[in-house]
C-alpha cells in the first residue's frame, strides 16, 4: 500500500501539465465530472473528495477566516477553483495545491471538495484546512447499515460482478472485565467479497471507519475506491458513477441530517421551548443497570466537552456542554429502547452531529427522530 | 455517606420535587380528552399569599405572614388546590412538627388569588410525599390530627415516587384524604403513571423552584449556561486550553435574569407574575459567588457585591468540580472546627 501510493506521487508530479490543463479550462457544470473521469481514464491519477456541508456561504467563511493561504482563482457555475498553500515551518517547506468547490443545487450549502493534487496535499493541507473550519462546516457520518447499503446499491447499479475489500480500518467494541465498553481499531486486509466483510466486522462487535475495494467486471478491475465513514473518497476511476452511487446520497443525509438538527437551541425561540431528538435503538437497549454504566461510561470519552451525570440509575441524566462551541445537552435515558437528547440554550447542529456521531461511534447506532410522547 | 454523595442525593430530591411539582399540576393544566391545556386552570410555583387573621372583635383584619406553597392552582368555579412537596423528612422527627406547621398554614384563608377579590370559595391542601417515609409521616398525622393539625379544608396525603420497568414513570397515588375533583380522585386512589421522559422533558426547561437549590447544582448551572455562553460568544476565545483560564466579568442581576429566564417557571405564571418572586433569588446567587471566590475561582468587583468577575476555566466535568469544591470545603471546614474544639479542650 506504501508502494502504491508513493508511485501515485510520483506519477501526479509527472502530470502536472494535464491536472493545469484542467485547471486552466472553463468550469461548466455539465461537464465537470466527465472531465475528471477523462482525466483518470487516461492518466494515473487519484481523485479525493470531501462532502461536507456550511452554515452559510462558504465563499463568506473563508473570508472570514482571512487566510494568507488560501486565495481564490477563479468561480464559474457553482464551482469554484482554490489554491491552498501550508507551510511547514519545523521543515521550512511548503505544500500547495488546487481544489475545487462545487456546490450542490439541490443541497443548499451543501458541498464537495475535490482535489486531484498528491496524497500529501489532501492529508496535510485540504482535509485539516477543511476540519479547521469546524464548527461552521459540518463534516457527516456514514451509519454501518448505511454503508452496506452504498454498497450493494453501487454494485448492482453498475452491474459489477464484485467489490473486493482490499483494506480495511475498524473499530472493534468489547467489553473489559470490569464491565466497560472499550473501542479498539483495527487495520485488516481481509481480501473478502462485500457481503463476508459486513458478516466478519459484525461478528467481532465492530464497524468499518473505512475501506478500500476493488469494483470488478469479472477479473478486470474497474476502479480502486477507498471511502471513510466521514463521507471521504478516493479512486482512480469512474469519477461520475462513484458521486452518483456515494457522495450525492451521503450529502443528502448529510443535509437531512442538519434539516432535522438546527434550529434546535432554546434560545432560537422567544418561549426558550426545547426541542428534544430521539435515538430509538429498536430493541432493547437499556435492560440492566450495566448497560446504563455501558453509556455512561461511552458518553464519558466525548473529547472537548464536559459530561456531568447527575443520575446513573435507574435512568439515565447527562449534562453534556461542548467546549467546541458552547452547545449544551441533557441526554437523559427514562426508556429502554432510546434515548434522549434535549438541546440547551445554544445548541448547534455541527455539535448535535458531533454528540451523535460519538454515540454511534463510541456505543451504538439507531434511528435519529424527533421526540414524541410515550405514554 | 461521603460528603460528595450527599450532594448528589440533595441534586436528586431537589430534581424530583421540580419532577413531582411539574406532574402534579398537569394533573389540572392538562385536558386529558382534547389532549390540550385548560384554559381555565391557571397553575403557579411559588406565589406569595397573603394570611389574614381577624382580630378578636372580627373586624379588623391583620397580613401575619405570607405563604409561599410550592403549588397553587386555581380552578373554575373559584376553588383553589394549594400543597407543599416534601420528599425529604429530617430523620429526627422532633422536627417534623415545623415541616407540618409550614403546610398547617395554607389551612388558612389566603388572600392573594389572581381574581376580584383575591379570595377562592374554598382551597384544599395537598401534601406530597417520597414513598420511602410516606407511611411514618401518614402515622405521625394521624397522631397529631386532633391537638396539633386539625384542617378544616381538605387535606390530603400523596405519595410520589419513580418506578423502574422498562419504561420509567412518576407515580402518584393519594394516601389520605380526598380531592374535590372526584374524577381525578378516583385516578389517584388507583395511582396515576406519567411517563418520565415527559417530566424530564418539562425538567429542562425548569431546573429551579423557590427552594434553595444544592449549591454545586446552582454553580453548574451558572458555569454552563451564563458563564460559559459569555465565553463562547466571543469565537477567538473557544480556542481555550484546559488549563487556561478567562476572565468573564458578569453582573449579579445578568446572572439572575438569564437563570430567571431559562430554567424558573416564569412561563407558567407569566401572565399573573405579581405575586412571584423572581427564582433564582439574590441571595443564592451571592452565595454560589462566594463559593468562587472562596476557591479563587472569581472576586467581587464592587463592595455591594452587584459585579463579579470570573475565571472561566473548561473542566471535565463541570458539576463534579463544583460537588469536589463544595465537599472539600465542607470537610475542611469541619476538620477546623474539630482542630479547635479540640484546642479548646
Amino acid at each position: 500500500m506504501i508502494l502504491r501510493l508513493d508511485y501515485s506521487l510520483i506519477i501526479n508530479d509527472n502530470n502536472m501539465d494535464f491536472i493545469n490543463a484542467f485547471y486552466n479550462s472553463k468550469l461548466d457544470r455539465n461537464n465537470f465530472f466527465s472531465r475528471i473521469d477523462s482525466l483518470l481514464s487516461s492518466e494515473t491519477l487519484f481523485v479525493y473528495a470531501i462532502p461536507f456541508a456550511c452554515e452559510y456561504d462558504f465563499l463568506q467563511l473563508v473570508n472570514n477566516v482571512k487566510s494568507k493561504s488560501l486565495k481564490l482563482i477563479k468561480s464559474a457555475d457553482g464551482i469554484h477553483l482554490f489554491s491552498l498553500k501550508h507551510i511547514v515551518k519545523k521543515k521550512n517547506e511548503s505544500i500547495e495545491g488546487k481544489f475545487f468547490l462545487y456546490e450542490l443545487q439541490d443541497q443548499v450549502n451543501c458541498k464537495f471538495a475535490i482535489t486531484m493534487e498528491n496524497n500529501q496535499f489532501f492529508h496535510r493541507v485540504l482535509k485539516p484546512f477543511i476540519d479547521s473550519l469546524k464548527p461552521h462546516v459540518i463534516t457527516t457520518f456514514i451509519t454501518h447499515s448505511k454503508l452496506k447499503e452504498l454498497l450493494i446499491n453501487f454494485q448492482s447499479v453498475n452491474k459489477f460482478t464484485d467489490l473486493r475489500i482490499l483494506r480495511a480500518s475498524q473499530k472493534i467494541r468489547f467489553i473489559e472485565p470490569n464491565n466497560t465498553q472499550k473501542i479498539v481499531s483495527e487495520i485488516s486486509w481481509p481480501s473478502m467479497s462485500l457481503e463476508e466483510a459486513f458478516n466478519w466486522v459484525a461478528e467481532k462487535n465492530g464497524w468499518f471507519k473505512s475501506l478500500q475495494f476493488e469494483a470488478l467486471y469479472g477479473n478486470r478491475v474497474f476502479a480502486d475506491v477507498y471511502l471513510t465513514r466521514q463521507g471521504i473518497l478516493k479512486t482512480n476511476q469512474g469519477f461520475t458513477n462513484i458521486t452518483e452511487a456515494f457522495l450525492k446520497p451521503i450529502t443528502k443525509l448529510l443535509y437531512e441530517n442538519i434539516q432535522q438538527f438546527k434550529n434546535r437551541g432554546r434560545k432560537e425561540r422567544q418561549d426558550l421551548t426545547v426541542r428534544p431528538i430521539m435515538i430509538d435503538f429498536g430493541k432493547e437497549q437499556f435492560d440492566s443497570i450495566e448497560e446504563n454504566q455501558k453509556f455512561i461510561f461511552a458518553i464519558k470519552q466525548f473529547c472537548n466537552s464536559s459530561v456531568s451525570v447527575l443520575h446513573g440509575n435507574p435512568y439515565v441524566h447527562i449534562s453534556i456542554m461542548d467546549y467546541i462551541d458552547g452547545s449544551s445537552f441533557d441526554v437523559m435515558i427514562s426508556n429502554s429502547d432510546r434515548l434522549m437528547i434535549i438541546p440547551q440554550l445554544k445548541a448547534s447542529a455541527f455539535s448535535i452531529k458531533r454528540l451523535v456521531n460519538h454515540i454511534f461511534d463510541f456505543y451504538a447506532e439507531g434511528k435519529i427522530r424527533d421526540y414524541i410522547r410515550n405514554t | 455517606m461521603k460528603t460528595k454523595d450527599i450532594f448528589l442525593n440533595d441534586i436528586d430530591t431537589y430534581k424530583d420535587s421540580i419532577l413531582a411539582i411539574l406532574g402534579f399540576i398537569n394533573f389540572y393544566l392538562f385536558d386529558d380528552i382534547s389532549k390540550t391545556l385548560r384554559n381555565d386552570v391557571f397553575a403557579f410555583q411559588g406565589r406569595r399569599f397573603d394570611l389574614i387573621q381577624k382580630s378578636k372583635d372580627e373586624t379588623e383584619v391583620q397580613k401575619v405572614s405570607h405563604p409561599t406553597p410550592d403549588f397553587a392552582i386555581l380552578l373554575p368555579n373559584n376553588l383553589g388546590v394549594i400543597g407543599e412537596v416534601k420528599l425529604r423528612f429530617p430523620r429526627n422527627q422532633d422536627f417534623w412538627e415545623n415541616d407540618f406547621n409550614q403546610v398547617f398554614k395554607y389551612d388558612n384563608d389566603l388572600i392573594g388569588w389572581p381574581i376580584e377579590d383575591q379570595k377562592v370559595f374554598s382551597h384544599e391542601v395537598v401534601l406530597i410525599l417520597h414513598e420511602s417515609q410516606e407511611v411514618l409521616i401518614r402515622r405521625y398525622y394521624e397522631a397529631n390530627k386532633v391537638d396539633k393539625f386539625q384542617f378544616i379544608h381538605p387535606f390530603i396525603i400523596i405519595n410520589f415516587h419513580r418506578t423502574n420497568q422498562r419504561n420509567s414513570y412518576a407515580f402518584f397515588q393519594i394516601k389520605s384524604g380526598n380531592l374535590s375533583d372526584n374524577k381525578l380522585n378516583d385516578r389517584l386512589e388507583i395511582g396515576i403513571e406519567v411517563p418520565l421522559a415527559e417530566l424530564l422533558k418539562s425538567y429542562s426547561e425548569i431546573k429551579l423552584y423557590d427552594a434553595v437549590p444544592p449549591l454545586p447544582y446552582l454553580l453548574q448551572l451558572i458555569w454552563q449556561d451564563v458563564v460559559a455562553q459569555r465565553v463562547f460568544s466571543d469565537e477567538r476565545l473557544r480556542a481555550l486550553r484546559r488549563n487556561q483560564k478567562i476572565k468573564v466579568e458578569l453582573k449579579v442581576d445578568e446572572i439572575i435574569d438569564e437563570l430567571h429566564n431559562s430554567y424558573s417557571f416564569k412561563e407558567i405564571h407569566k401572565n399573573y407574575s405579581e405575586r412571584q418572586s423572581k427564582i433564582p433569588k439574590r441571595e443564592w446567587v451571592i452565595e454560589a459567588c462566594e463559593k468562587l471566590i472562596e476557591v479563587n475561582e472569581a472576586e467581587w468587583l464592587d463592595e455591594a457585591k452587584t459585579k463579579v468577575k470570573i475565571y472561566f476555566q473548561k473542566h471535565e466535568d463541570i458539576l463534579g468540580h463544583f460537588i469536589e469544591i463544595c465537599a472539600n470545603i465542607i470537610s475542611s471546614a469541619s476538620q477546623i472546627e474539630l482542630f479547635n474544639s479540640n484546642s479548646k479542650i
